[in-house]
Order: C-alpha cells, then sequence, then structure tokens
C-alpha cells in the first residue's frame, strides 16, 4: 500500500544540508499497524508528513495504493485525503468554531456524503467514543483527552484506507 | 456545506466583537455614504431622461460669435423664425417644439390664486414627452389658444381635486382659460418643468415678441425630436446650411446647432462652440468620494481578515488534511465576508433613512430610496456583492493559499512587496485618500471665504426686491410716491432685470474711435429708472444718477467702469454711444458689480433709462424701523395695489448666496465625507492595534517583568503605525496640492493654497490616529503582567 524508497530530506541553511532523513526504504502493507519510534529530532514528524503528503521528499520516490505521489499536484492530494487519509494530530487541531458533532462531520460533507448515511455515520462514532452527551460542545468546552477523542473520531468518519497518527497521546496525561 | 459555513460565519462575527464591530460599522458608514451618493448621483444622472424618445430629444443651441473667429458663448436660447424653417425644411425632424423659457406666472381659481411655474409651447410638446395624462385628451389639449394643462398639484392647489377639466382658472388675472387636461406632477429632476402649461397660440397674444417671426431675439426655445435613425452630424450640417441660406449673414450671425436635451443638464460647459464637460466633473468627483468611502472601509475588513490571519490559517490547514480543496475554503470566506456585508447594509439603510433629511435639507434637494422600485433593490444588491467580493475577495484568495503544514506548524509569513507587507499599503493608502480629503475641504472653504468676502460692489444688507406683476408695471411712480410716504423704503427703483441676474447680454453697440467694423464684445444691459445708484448702492466712479432735474436723461446711460475700458474713452462723461442703433451720451460711470458669476469677471455693462421695461422693483429697507415692520408695511402696499397677487419680497442678500451654491455643495460633501472617511480610517486603525496589542500580550507581560517602561512599551506598539501615518502625510500632501491647483485655476478669481493647510491636515490626521493608537496602547501597556503570563 506504500512504499518508500530511499526517501531523503534535508534542509539549506546558509549553504549546509541538514539531513532530517537519509536513506528511507520501505513497505507497509494494508492491514499492518506500524510505530515509528525514535528520539526527538529523528525525524519522525518529517517522515510522516511526507507519509501524509504534507511535505515533499528531497529524493526519493514513494508510491501510495501503486501510484507515485512524490509529488502531486493539489487537486490529487485534496482527492487522497477525502477518501484514504486520515490524520490524527499531537495537539488535536479540532476547529474552534465547530461544534463537536461539526467537527467529525466536516470531512463527510467535503466527500460528498449523503445526508442519511453522515447522521448515521457520526451517531455510530459518537456513541462508540462515548461522547454523545459532548457533541453539541466546543473544542474549548472539552478537556484534552476529549478533544483527542474528537480528532481521532472525525478521522476515522470518513473511512480512510491509512491513518496517520503523529504521537496522538503525547498532550494527554497517562492515567 | 454552505449551511456549515453560514454557520461558521455568524460564530465567528460573535466570537471576534470588536472586529465584527468595527467591520460591521466601517462598512455600514461607507455603504450608506456610498448609498447616499449614489442616490445623489442617479438623481443628476437621469435629468430629463424620463421620456421615452429623450434619446431623440435635441435642443437647439446657438453659438455666439466671439473676437477672432471664435465662440465666446453658447447657450441655448433661439428664435421664432427657426422653429417654422426647421419644420419645413429638415425632413429628419419629426416634431419641432417651440417654447419660452418659463416664468412664475399668477394663476388663480376665483379668490384662491397662486404664483407657479407656467410654461408655453406648441402643442407637439405633447408628443415629444409622454406626459401621464390624468384626466382630458393630449391630441386636443393644447389645440385652443385659451386652454391650460394643470399637473396633479397644481389642480389640487387651486381646486382641492383633480376632477377639473372643462373648468376655468384665470391667468395673469387677465385671461380665463379652461383646463383641457391634467397630468402626473412633472419629475423634480427635469428641466422642462411647469406646474401649468399653455399653448403657444396664446403666448403669440401675451407676448409681441413671440408672434413676430425674427431672427434676432433669442428669448425663445426650440426642441427637436429626430428620428431615430438620423445621423446628428449630418442634421446639424443641415441646420447650419438652412439657417444660411434663409437669413442675411453678417460677422454678427449665430450660428446654431442640436445638442442632445438629456445632456444638457451635465454636459452644458461650452468652450468655442464644443462641448468640455458641465456638472458631470461633479458627479465623478462624488462617485469617487462614494466609492473611496466603501473602499476605506473594505480595507478596514482586508486588514482585520488578513491581521487574524495566523489564527484562520490553522483552520484552512486543518480543513485541506481533511479534505477541503481551494475553492471551498474561498468559498468559505466569501460567505463570511458577504454575511458581514448583508449585516452592514442593513444597518446602512437605517442610517441613510436616518440622515436622508438632513442631507436632503443640506443640498435642499428630495432623495429618498424608492423601496417599490425593483431598479433600487438591484443596485443596493448589486452593491453588497461587490462590497461582499472586494472586501472578502483579498483575504480568501490570501488565507486559503496557505499551506497546511506549515499552517500547523505556525509559519506563516504574510506577503511582501519589498519587504512592505500589504496591509501597510493600504492603510497607508486609506490615510492618503483622508488626507487629501481634509486639504481639499480646507481649499474650498478657503475659496468660498475667499469669493464671499470679496465685496459684490454695493451694499448687500436692507435690500429687497419684488417681481414687478399686475399693476405694478402701470402704476410704479404711484407705488413709489406710497412706498416712500410709508417711511419702510428710504429709495427705490424698477428695472428690467434683478441685480443678480444672468441674461441680457448683447453686441449691438458701436462708439466713436471703434477699430473693428463691428462690436465682437458681449456687454449686459439694464433698464431702469431713477434712483437706480441712490437704492442699491454702487460705487459711482464718475458723473452722476439719472435725475428728473435733467429731461435729457432719457438718452442718458451710465455705464461699468469696464465698458468705459472697452469703449477707450479717456473721459467718458458726455461721449456717445450707439445701443440697438440709438444713441445715447454717457452720464455716469459707476464700479463693476457681481451681477453673474462671482468666480468670474463680469461682461460690460450699460444701464439707461426707461419706463417702458419692467420686471423687478428694488427697494433699500429704512434702517431706522424694525424689519419685520418694514416688510408688513411693503406687503400691505403691494397688496393694495395688486390684490390677486401673492406678494413675495426677496432679500438681495439671498440671492448671492444662491450663487455660492454649487461650491457650498461641494464644501459641505467633501467635508462630510472627508469626516466620515477619517472615521472609518480611524477605525480600521484602532482594529489593528487592537489585534497587535492582543498578540502580543505576552511580550508586553515578559518586557514588563524585564523592567520596560509603560512610556517605551506605548512607543514599541504605535511607532509602526505612527510611521505609516506619515507616510501617508508625505504622498498626499504633494496630491491634493496638484490638485487643489487644478481646481482653483477653474476660477478667474481665486485664493491662493497657504502654506498652513498643509501642516493643519498633516498634524490634525497624525493626532487623531496617535489618540486612536494610544489608547489601546495604553491599555495594554499598563495591563499586569501576572495576566498577561496566565493568558498562555
Amino acid at each position: 500500500m506504500i512504499e518508500l524508497k530511499n526517501i531523503e530530506k534535508y534542509y539549506a541553511n546558509k549553504g549546509v544540508k541538514n539531513y532530517v532523513l537519509r536513506h528511507v526504504t520501505t513497505t507497509i502493507k494494508q492491514g499492518e499497524f506500524v510505530s515509528i519510534m525514535g528520539p526527538s529530532g529523528a525525524g519522525k514528524s518529517t517522515l510522516l508528513n511526507i507519509l501524509g503528503m504534507l511535505e515533499e521528499p528531497t529524493y526519493g520516490t514513494y508510491e501510495f495504493l501503486g501510484e507515485d505521489v512524490t509529488s502531486l499536484n493539489e487537486r490529487k492530494r485534496i482527492e487522497l485525503y477525502r477518501n484514504h487519509i486520515g490524520f490524527v494530530f499531537q495537539a488535536y487541531h479540532l476547529i474552534d468554531e465547530m461544534t463537536v458533532y461539526e467537527n467529525i462531520e466536516a470531512p463527510l460533507l467535503y466527500k460528498k456524503i449523503g445526508g442519511s448515511e453522515r447522521k448515521s455515520r457520526i451517531a455510530d462514532l459518537l456513541d462508540r467514543f462515548n461522547i454523545v452527551a459532548k457533541k453539541d460542545l466546543f473544542p474549548n468546552q472539552l478537556s484534552g483527552g476529549q478533544q483527542q477523542l474528537v480528532g481521532i473520531a472525525r478521522a476515522l468518519a470518513a473511512q480512510p484506507s491509512i491513518i496517520l497518527a503523529d504521537e496522538p497521546t503525547g498532550n494527554l496525561q497517562s492515567a | 456545506m454552505f449551511k456549515l459555513n453560514l454557520k461558521i460565519a455568524l460564530r465567528n462575527l460573535w466570537k471576534n466583537k470588536t472586529s465584527s464591530f468595527i467591520n460591521v460599522i466601517g462598512l455600514a458608514i461607507g455603504l450608506a455614504a456610498c448609498l447616499m451618493l449614489l442616490l445623489y448621483v442617479s438623481y443628476e444622472w437621469n435629468f430629463d431622461k424620463q421620456a421615452k424618445n429623450s434619446d431623440n430629444i435635441y435642443m437647439v443651441m446657438t453659438n455666439v460669435p466671439g473676437e477672432g473667429n471664435k465662440i465666446s458663448q453658447t447657450f441655448y436660447g433661439s428664435t421664432t423664425a427657426l422653429g417654422p424653417l426647421l419644420k419645413q425644411g429638415l425632413p429628419e425632424a419629426k416634431h419641432v417644439v417651440r417654447m419660452n423659457y418659463g416664468e412664475k406666472s399668477l394663476i388663480a381659481n376665483g379668490q384662491n390664486s397662486f404664483k407657479k411655474d407656467s410654461k408655453f409651447a406648441e402643442p407637439d410638446i405633447l408628443k415629444m414627452y409622454d406626459y401621464q395624462f390624468v384626466a382630458g385628451d393630449p391630441k386636443t389639449a393644447l389645440q385652443n389658444p385659451l386652454s391650460v394643462i394643470l399637473t396633479k398639484s397644481t389642480a389640487k392647489t387651486l381646486f382641492g381635486s383633480t376632477d377639473v377639466l372643462n373648468k376655468t382658472v384665470r391667468y395673469q388675472d387677465m385671461e380665463n382659460l379652461t383646463i383641457t387636461g391634467v397630468i402626473e406632477d412633472l419629475p423634480e429632476n427635469s428641466s422642462n418643468k411647469f406646474d401649468f402649461l399653455m399653448p403657444w397660440s396664446f403666448y403669440e397674444s401675451v407676448d409681441a415678441n413671440a408672434k413676430d417671426l425674427n431672427w434676432n431675439n433669442y428669448s425663445f426655445v426650440t426642441m427637436v425630436v429626430l428620428n431615430p435613425d438620423a445621423n446628428i452630424d449630418l442634421v446639424n450640417r443641415k441646420v447650419e446650411a438652412l439657417v444660411k441660406a434663409n437669413t442675411p449673414q453678417n460677422p454678427q450671425s449665430q450660428p446654431h446647432f442640436l445638442y442632445k436635451a438629456s445632456k444638457l443638464h451635465l454636459y452644458g460647459k461650452f468652450e468655442n462652440g464644443k462641448n468640455v464637460g458641465g456638472d458631470i466633473e461633479q458627479i465623478w468627483l462624488f462617485m469617487a468620494l462614494a466609492f473611496g468611502i466603501l473602499l476605506i472601509a473594505c480595507i478596514n475588513f482586508m486588514n482585520m481578515a488578513t491581521a487574524k490571519s495566523e489564527k484562520r490559517a490553522k483552520e484552512v490547514g486543518i480543513k485541506k488534511t481533511i479534505g477541503a480543496n481551494r475553492a471551498s475554503l474561498i468559498f468559505q470566506f466569501l460567505t463570511e465576508s458577504m454575511v458581514l456585508t448583508l449585516v452592514a447594509v442593513v444597518l446602512a439603510i437605517a442610517l441613510l433613512e436616518v440622515s436622508l433629511p438632513a442631507f436632503n435639507q443640506l443640498l435642499n434637494m428630495n432623495l429618498g430610496i424608492s423601496y417599490f422600485n425593483a431598479a433600487s433593490w438591484f443596485g443596493i444588491l448589486g452593491i453588497v456583492l461587490a462590497t461582499g467580493l472586494i472586501a472578502g475577495s483579498y483575504p480568501a484568495f490570501y488565507l486559503s493559499a496557505f499551506n497546511p503544514i506549515q499552517t500547523l506548524k505556525r509559519k506563516i509569513k504574510s506577503k511582501t512587496i519589498l519587504s512592505v507587507s500589504l496591509r501597510q499599503v493600504l492603510v497607508v493608502g486609506q490615510f492618503c485618500f483622508a488626507i487629501v480629503l481634509i486639504i481639499s475641504t480646507l481649499v474650498i472653504y478657503r475659496q468660498i471665504q475667499y469669493i464671499k468676502n470679496k465685496p459684490v460692489g454695493f451694499d448687500l444688507n436692507a435690500l429687497v426686491e419684488i417681481p414687478q406683476d399686475g399693476e405694478l408695471k402701470t402704476k410704479f411712480d404711484l407705488f413709489k410716491t406710497e412706498m416712500l410716504k410709508s417711511g419702510a423704503v428710504t429709495s427705490m427703483y424698477q428695472s428690467s432685470v434683478s441685480l443678480s441676474h444672468h441674461g441680457r447680454n448683447f453686441m449691438d453697440m458701436k462708439w466713436d474711435g471703434m477699430t473693428k467694423p463691428v462690436n465682437t464684445v458681449m456687454f449686459n444691459q439694464v433698464a431702469t429708472s431713477y434712483d437706480f445708484i441712490k437704492t442699491n448702492g454702487i460705487k459711482l466712479l464718475e458723473g452722476r444718477d439719472f435725475s428728473k432735474k435733467f429731461a435729457s436723461d432719457t438718452s442718458g446711460v451710465m455705464v461699468s467702469a469696464s465698458a468705459a475700458k472697452v469703449f477707450g474713452y479717456k473721459n467718458p462723461i458726455g461721449k456717445k454711444i450707439t445701443i440697438f442703433g440709438t444713441n445715447a451720451n454717457i452720464i455716469g460711470v459707476f464700479d463693476d458689480y457681481v451681477w453673474d458669476s462671482p468666480y468670474k469677471s463680469n461682461n460690460p455693462q450699460v444701464v439707461y433709462l426707461t419706463t417702458g421695461q419692467t420686471g423687478t422693483i428694488t427697494m433699500r429697507l429704512n434702517n431706522a424701523n424694525n424689519l419685520q415692520s418694514n416688510i408688513e408695511t411693503i406687503n400691505r402696499i403691494t397688496k393694495s395695489f395688486n390684490p390677486s397677487y401673492p406678494t413675495e419680497i426677496t432679500f438681495v442678500n439671498s440671492l448671492y448666496q444662491e450663487k455660492y451654491k454649487s461650491e457650498k455643495t461641494l464644501g459641505i460633501l467633501s467635508n462630510l465625507f472627508g469626516g466620515l472617511a477619517i472615521f472609518v480610517s480611524c477605525l480600521g486603525l484602532f482594529g489593528l492595534v487592537a489585534y497587535s496589542a492582543e498578540q502580543r500580550t505576552k511580550e508586553f507581560g515578559v518586557r514588563k517583568v524585564l523592567g520596560a517602561s509603560v512610556a517605551s512599551l506605548m512607543q514599541l506598539l504605535s511607532l509602526s503605525f505612527i510611521k505609516m501615518i506619515g507616510v501617508a502625510i508625505v504622498i498626499a500632501i504633494p496630491i491634493s496640492y496638484y490638485a487643489m491647483e487644478k481646481w482653483l485655476n477653474n476660477f478667474e478669481f481665486h485664493t491662493e493654497i497657504t502654506w498652513w493647510i498643509m501642516p493643519l491636515a498633516a498634524i490634525s490626521t497624525l493626532l487623531m490616529a496617535l489618540i486612536t493608537v494610544s489608547f489601546q496602547a495604553y491599555k495594554t501597556a499598563k495591563a499586569n503582567p501576572v495576566d498577561a503570563l496566565k493568558y498562555e
């Protein structure tokens, strides 16, 4: 499903190349659960960003679902976001102006999913995450953990092929 | 999706109350100003365009030849003989209508008498204009000489109803006329306005000049309706040839041409026989003002939106990662600006309704929004859409272009042009506009003051005039005796025209030692009775006023100083001149006084003595009595001579005020809208400073903890804004100097732009900006650092 070949990424700073990633080659198959681990500054987030097409690698090729997506135009990329990729961020990144319900609904709207289907999917997610009572609250009325639940629910709503989660529990207090 | 966008837009409005307030108020003021000026502009623009075939209605214009083969003047008067000639010899003419200029005349139903605007015209006027007949038949309404058409309101004033067909009214207390038609009132913005209309055939018995088909009395108006396919250039060549072939030609002959009647109001200024604009320039100016203020409000919106971009950027980033494309984001931001504009326009209409009466009073007009007219709603909707798009498009394109990863990492760089952000450019532009307006207002004000303070040449105070109607024409001497006996006035005279008049120009003048065979200098004439100088107090330079002691004064003439200069007489008293072929001796030379436009030197003038030409009675009130009793006495005596006429006493002072009207309007508008522009700009500045302060709360807290003083913090926050105002001043001063210098050069008599106007405008703008900025800066700098640091 995901095939990385010789991915490299560096940031040029005053003529000096600061490599963040070097020679990353990997294959991830459908259904696999992969964790990337490493110390701070190892390039975990950069790799994830490249996987999520938020950043482009300096060198190397990246195939997603058998298609070369190393440099993709915006329209095609958004198409992939709508149908195949769900993000969960460390800082939750919910939209402050939307309620819990609307935050979960947003990707479905962009995917142009019909009203009744939308309703049933959101109801199911709210139920599964046990946040039915919170559906009309705004993000700033929720605790960090609850916000992250909403973030995950939003990532799942569009039923993507892959979920990219960058330290999803980093901001949460350990139980 | 739209519903969600709308919901978010409303939530955003509610959440950011300060910026929403600034945006809504700014836009509402901008829209109200824009709508108000557009009402005015559409009123002026639609002048004389009400008739269905207004595009084919033409006015006969006359060129007056001047010195050196040039045309000295162009006006819309023509002779009585021209109309019939055009009717006969111009196949392109569908209708040719002769009419008079229109004047106030007495119309009465029994004792119920009023002075109303009257007009005489040939019956084809009813084919030219599609008047809405409430009663009567347009085909026959003007066939009988003793017939009259009333407007609805005139009928109501006279009879209390519009059901007045075949009733009679009395004209000028001399002839009974049968009402053959009642029409809807004519719109305010039409030049050919009247309260009652009478046939030309009747005019021929009222004024002998109208019956006489001649080629030298230009006191009439001729209008032509051309066939829609007529080529106006071709028609004008034909008219010229036709007139040349049918009249004797000499250097004083005045060629005619046809000019679109609906253009005359706005494009009525002619130089050397060619149109050089006219009031349209003012219309463009007002349009620029209207859209300028709206643009300032839009800039406020853009600035606030882009200033908040950091906040919004996160939203953009998230939405992009969950599948939003750029178009949907642009659409969302535009929805927000549209919602805001819609809220603002509701407020703007309310503002407009509240301020229109005052505005109407200021400009002496009667403007209003016609809510039942689809066109006005389309207009409003159009402005709302345009405003929403202009205000929203830049933020929409700017924000939606953010790259998700940068926004989520909070790394946003604002767009820069040569290391200056667009926001700064916009603020500078806003204040430039405002400063230009302030300087213009000051210069216009000074020009009006300059002209007002320029002596008119006689004492305006306690001078009144009344129209010489009815019995006052024939019994003037008796009237004068009674008036003087009553003690209400100290002196008075009758004259063909008021002291403040425009017309009565002529060229048929000869004098001794003339270098040219025919005179080409335009003179002005006033026919008067005794006590002309004594009453009005015009300065006599040489000689004397007309006097009963000298029987020869009937062939005497007084000339203005400029006339004496044209004649080239060193000692003008006793010298001979010939006016319309009649010899006259100069008995006095008076100083030039202002009778026409106060902005340019008026034509040389001759004043001669005659009892035949009546028009206006001018009286100097007796200062020993109080004004009220003087007026009452004049009223009483006039009424005893003319019981059926209402008495109309006009202060000559107010007639001269009228002369400043158009510049005064300009002054009022630039003052009003200049003030609004400054206010809206400051509102925007306040918003930006408030936002910048909010963003830097933490930084300020830290700085304070480190020992920064309030003053240094205020300086930190204010300096960048004040710098922008400084740049705006530097740009605005040369622009406004150039523009105002050009404007002043339109006037022969004009003030200079004094040095202190520029610093005054600059300092006052700076001061206002400083007050705006420092209010917020002080609040931020004084805040307790603990709050600021806790806030994070």
